[in-house]
């Protein structure tokens, strides 16, 4: 391939986003800067800070850098390949997309192995919840809703794009981005329920209060990102449609609906950890913090 | 919210059921909440799952949870209706150390029930 139709390749975009995000991630912070991360991921979520809140914090947060910084490094790395081997922009772009959507899956996985570890010391005290609780607790409803409607549109899409192809290498070029999302979502509910079941060893409220927030923002995060994953899934689908058939368009259309409602109920007060507090801590009054004896950092 | 802690002298698994009687009684919990499962809440205390087990049986015998199958564990019903469910618990012990038979001792509650 001539180094100008890889220069305008979509896919090099996407190689050099994953590549800026990787070093973005990986690039070594000074102890000041990962304090002053942990405090404000913290005081946004009113996280009590003790110091084992904090350390805990920290490691999570640095974790979570390297899991995200590796599953770059792949999807740069496998876009490399990618785009020297097929010269057909929209066969590129779908095997770019579909590893995309692999690396989100990979790191869905990633994300719940991590917290099946305990991230504070057993103690001979120990606290717990005594309700059960479940996803719905975790992730405000519209927003797992506006997920699986995106999910929907895709999947319904895939079946409009699969039914007329002239070829099964055709079909997967079509449908493979939009079967992505499908499978995206699904990983995303089946990670989200087995995370919330993951035990939580914690001495204390602050401790409990804190792994919940953690896993309010892993949870909410992949469902919120769904949306915006199915737009560029169903453009790229769109690139093979007949430009007169406005079938697809209408498909497209949805998808940007969609990702409209998620920027929307973002406004909401009850987004995110808001929610989470009303479900599982409905004792604690709005924008207070749990009163802890230690004292913060 | 629950806290054990195992350098007391009352066992973890009396701990575990004052606690969560307590929490019924305040109405912290309330009818029809659902509780975490053995395991779950065993795992989260590091304790044997016997031990939750067993508190959950004594909390169960005495009306403040019911099992329903697989379904899992509920708080029971209303104030009125785990205070009755108490208080036979402690007849039909009272009965049984009184060496009544369960014919007897219905025989008992019958005729009291009429009488009052």
């Amino acid at each position: 391939m001539p180094l100008t139709d890889a220069l305008y390749n979509p896919v090099t975009l996407v190689a050099l986003i994953a590549l800026a995000g990787t070093v973005f991630l990986a690039w070594p912070r000074s102890e000041e800067r990962r304090r002053q991360r942990v405090e404000k991921w913290a005081t946004t979520k009113l996280v009590p800070l003790t110091p084992e809140v904090a350390t805990a914090l920290q490691k999570a947060l640095a974790g979570r850098d390297r899991f995200g910084a590796a599953t770059l490094t792949l999807l740069a790395a496998g876009s490399i390949p990618v785009m020297l081997g097929h010269p057909d922009r929209s066969t590129s772009i779908s095997a770019v997309w579909t590893l995309a959507t692999t690396c989100a899956v990979v790191s869905m996985l990633t994300t719940a192995w991590r917290l099946a570890r305990p991230w504070f010391a057993v103690d001979a005290v120990r606290s717990a919840r005594v309700r059960s609780v479940s996803l719905h607790d975790y992730v405000f409803p519209p927003v797992r809703w506006l997920a699986w409607c995106a999910a929907l549109v895709c999947l319904a899409a895939s079946v409009l794009v699969l039914l007329p192809a002239p070829s099964l290498a055709a079909a997967t070029v079509r449908a493979a981005p939009l079967i992505g999302v499908v499978v995206t979502t699904a990983a995303a509910e089946w990670v989200g329920r087995r995370t919330v079941q993951l035990p939580q060893p914690a001495q204390d409220a602050a401790e409990l209060y804190a792994l919940d927030a953690w896993r309010c923002e892993l949870a909410s995060d992949s469902f919120q990102a769904l949306p915006l994953l199915a737009v560029p899934a169903l453009v790229v689908s769109g690139l093979s449609w007949p430009a007169d058939d406005g079938t697809m368009v209408a498909f497209q259309l949805m998808g940007w609906a969609l990702l409209g409602l998620v920027l929307l109920f973002q406004r909401f007060p009850e987004y995110s950890m808001t929610w989470t507090r009303h479900r599982l801590w409905p004792e604690l009054p709005d924008e207070t913090i749990i009163e802890t004896k230690a004292a913060a950092l | 919210m629950i806290t054990i802690d195992t350098t007391l002298a009352d066992p973890p698994y009396d701990q575990v059921k004052r606690q969560i009687s307590q929490l019924v009684a305040a109405g912290d919990l309330r009818p029809g909440d659902k509780m975490p499962t053995v395991r779950r809440l065993a795992a989260d205390l590091d304790l044997a799952p016997n031990t939750v087990a067993r508190a959950y049986r004594e909390l169960e015998a005495a009306g403040v949870l019911d099992t329903r199958g697989r379904a899992g564990t509920f708080v029971t019903g209303d104030q009125r209706s785990r205070a009755a469910r108490q208080a036979a618990v402690e007849y039909a012990q009272r009965a049984r150390e009184l060496g009544l038979s369960p014919q007897e001792a219905l025989g008992l509650v019958e005729r009291s029930l009429h009488q009052a």
